[in-house]
């Protein structure tokens, strides 16, 4: 065979084998329409018939037209092209005669006539193909005298599609999706039937372009074409697998590709699946639905942990949990006070009910500021600000976190006082610093989480807030970080020594917004420590006793005055020196 | 409004035809190869015929590309049907056939794939002609 003979049949084969799986697939997307649309029912054998018409046409062109079919073949290649041409004729005839039959349809919907002329117009394309081919073969065009009328009553091309009338059929969840394929056609049909059923669709018409589109943007899946230009299927596979996008961005490889070879390849370079063409459109929605459904499991499994945001995110950027780092962070427990008293009264199956209410609204607050809910033990919340996404202000967040649990608590004390005949409370520790943040599960297992001396710190803090009578405790660490009005207020409690941690810390208790006469509290407490730790112990006990007058039920005052008083009696009978830190005695 | 005949071995060819002209108020008569194809034509007086070129020349015969110009030259012979006008359809494009064709007195030629059967309707009508039997 000479080259341009060559050339022409394998750029038929090609229109042929594009055209056709277009066609397949449009079919397709009417077929799926006949249940839901009684005005294509009588268009039903039709379709059908089309449809094994398109994927018969596919494989003639396929097989038929195969450059080693040429190659091996002994007769004489123009009139077994003849033959071809005759048979791939005849399938075209049968599908421009059933598209008529369909345009002719009086109820049909404006919609589905406009898929029906999407066909004419490929059916038309593969016609102009196989006639442009006859200049090869030295043939003569058709008489035009002979068939006048019939050239020129040309199909008209479809009007816009808006996606939304396409494939609306059936609810999907939307998805972003990369389609890579050169074939424009291709593109189009996968485009429409994916967006029509709800995705974002982008396009890359090469690998160069697929690699690009990868690099900007985040995509729950790539439907990849194997072969090319530019960039080929497979170097495309091998740069998401280098890049490491394979581990999180699923592909399925679609192929025309004569071997089941290249599916075996791609499947084994890190493909999610293959499809081979023509595109059956059943499979297809099935293997993007599966694609997507695994996808959204992981999801699931992340937002455990994360604002759905930042699942989201999470699962595309992975490796920013599996590196754990070093960053400072802000911690806060809170735990739910009296749980095993009213576990006790209730029995657990109320105390469950509860309890999950009462973690809910609490867990809500993280969510709220954008924290990641770290665990749940029992009835204590772990918090985390400022990873894995960078968060700045992650001691504000925490303190608003709180201040927002401190202020759902009437509403579920007054839902649940009758039952439970106890007051719904929390008490609240948070502390920031330096942790090691990430993965501190195993490889089996993922749980996401710090670890360090602020994570442990936090949770003594919290633990004290009952020596020290107050809600919510900060860390001086956490203090500090609040910026100049931050809106957020408290007061230093005194440097505290909690269980299990030598250094002291010194303690702050979060004010909760609105409280009469907070700011002259302060101030008189303030001096009241300031005079306690520099030993006046009497000036402090006079300076308490008078303002637990006017706030007879400020905690904090009333211990420091107990320690004072305390310190008074100890040194009279034995003098010593004297720590201001304060030793908690327990957890 | 007109009585057609469709020489035709193709399912599919005949099941769209067979719907589409009756919509027009044609009758349509099926010939499935050369043989009955002149046996239908003399049979039912048609006031056209849509030949296919390739068909096989009789029941149970070989597919053969020139059975549809063969049983035009036998309607062709037979004076009481010779002024019945035949379309030839193919899907060959090649001159001889073409000429073998007009040769044996097709009046028109309809290439297959056909592109439009509205156009094919059209030309059908066109060759009836006003003179056509109602």
């Amino acid at each position: 065979m000479n080259p341009t003979w060559e050339k022409a049949i394998s750029e038929l084969k090609a229109t042929l084998e594009e055209r056709a799986e277009a066609i397949s697939s449009t079919v397709q997307m009417l077929v799926e329409r006949i249940p839901l649309e009684e005005s294509l029912r009588p268009c039903e054998r039709d379709l059908l018939r089309m449809h094994d018409a398109a994927v018969e046409l596919f494989r003639m062109a396929r097989e038929r037209l195969s450059q080693n079919r040429f190659r091996r073949a002994t007769d004489d290649p123009a009139s077994r092209l003849q033959e071809v041409r005759h048979d791939l004729r005849g399938i075209l005839n049968n599908l421009v005669g059933r598209s008529q039959l369909i345009l002719e349809e009086p109820d049909l919907r404006p919609t589905d006539r406009a898929e029906v002329e999407t066909i004419c117009r490929h059916t038309k394309a593969c016609t102009e193909a196989l006639n442009a081919h006859r200049e090869h073969h030295a043939e003569p065009p058709p008489d035009l005298q002979l068939h006048e009328g019939l050239l020129d009553g040309s199909v008209g091309l479809p009007e816009e599609i808006t996606p939304g009338e396409l494939g609306t059929s059936h609810p999907a969840l939307p998805a972003r999706i990369l389609v890579a394929d050169d074939s424009e056609a291709s593109r189009e049909v996968l485009g429409r039937f994916l967006s029509g059923r709800g995705h974002a669709v982008d396009y890359a018409t090469n690998g160069n372009e697929a690699i690009i589109a990868l690099t900007q943007g985040e995509f729950d899946l790539v439907l990849l074409d194997l072969v090319m230009p530019e960039k080929n299927g497979f170097e495309v596979l091998n740069w998401m697998r280098q890049s490491g996008q394979l581990s999180h961005t699923p592909v399925i490889i679609i192929s025309g590709m004569d071997s089941d070879a290249n599916a075996i390849r791609g499947i084994e370079m890190g493909a999610e699946d293959f499809l081979g063409r023509p595109i059956d459109l059943k499979l297809l929605r099935a293997r993007v639905d599966a694609c997507l459904e695994r996808q959204r499991l992981r999801e699931k499994e992340f937002a455990q942990y994360f604002t759905p945001d930042l699942a989201r995110h999470l699962v595309r950027h992975p490796q920013e949990l599996r590196t754990g780092r070093q960053i400072e962070v802000s911690v806060l427990f809170c735990d739910i006070v009296g749980f095993s008293r009213v576990s006790e009264r209730l029995g657990p199956e109320a105390t469950l009910k509860w309890l999950s209410q009462v973690l809910g609204v609490m867990s809500a607050c993280v969510m709220d500021e954008e924290g990641v809910l770290v665990d749940y033990t029992g009835d204590q919340i772990m918090a985390l600000w400022g990873a894995p996404k960078d968060q700045p202000d992650h001691a504000s967040r925490a303190c608003r976190s709180a201040l927002a649990m401190l202020a759902s608590l009437p509403a579920l004390d007054a839902a649940w006082r009758s039952i439970i005949r106890d007051f719904t409370e929390v008490s609240i520790g948070i502390s920031t610093g330096e942790a090691y943040v990430g993965n501190v599960g195993t490889e089996r297992k993922f749980k996401y989480g710090a670890l360090g001396n602020t994570v442990n710190l936090g949770s003594r803090v919290q633990g004290a807030t009952k020596y020290v009578r107050a809600k919510a405790l900060l860390t001086a660490d956490t203090w500090q970080r609040l910026p100049a009005g931050s809106g957020i207020h408290g007061r230093r409690l005194g440097k505290t020594r909690v269980n299990n941690i030598l250094e002291p810390v010194e303690l702050y208790e979060l004010a909760e917004p609105g409280q009469p006469g907070w700011d002259t509290l302060r101030e008189r407490y303030e001096r009241a420590l300031a005079c306690f730790e520099s030993g006046g112990w009497q000036e402090a006990a006079t300076c308490l006793t008078e303002l637990l007058r006017e706030h007879p039920g400020d905690g904090p005052s009333l211990i420091l005055l107990s320690r004072a008083v305390e310190q008074m009696l100890q040194n009279d009978s034995t003098p010593k020196s004297f720590d201001p830190v304060w030793s908690l005695p327990g957890k | 409004m007109a009585r057609i005949l469709l020489a035709d071995d193709d399912d599919d060819m005949v099941e769209i035809c067979s719907r589409l002209l009756p919509r027009r108020g044609h009758e349509v008569i099926l010939a499935r190869d050369g043989a009955d194809a002149v046996a239908k034509a003399q049979e039912c007086r048609p006031d056209i015929i849509l030949m296919d070129m390739r068909m096989p020349e009789s029941a149970g015969g070989q597919v053969n590309d020139r059975a549809g110009i063969e049983a035009t030259r036998q309607i062709k012979a037979i004076p009481e049907i010779a002024g019945i006008p035949v379309l030839a359809l193919t899907g060959h494009m090649m001159s001889k056939f073409k000429e073998n064709i007009a040769e044996v007195g097709c009046v028109g030629m309809v290439p297959k794939p056909i592109e439009d059967f509205g156009a094919l309707l059209a030309l059908i009508d066109r060759h009836l002609g006003p003179s056509s039997p109602p």
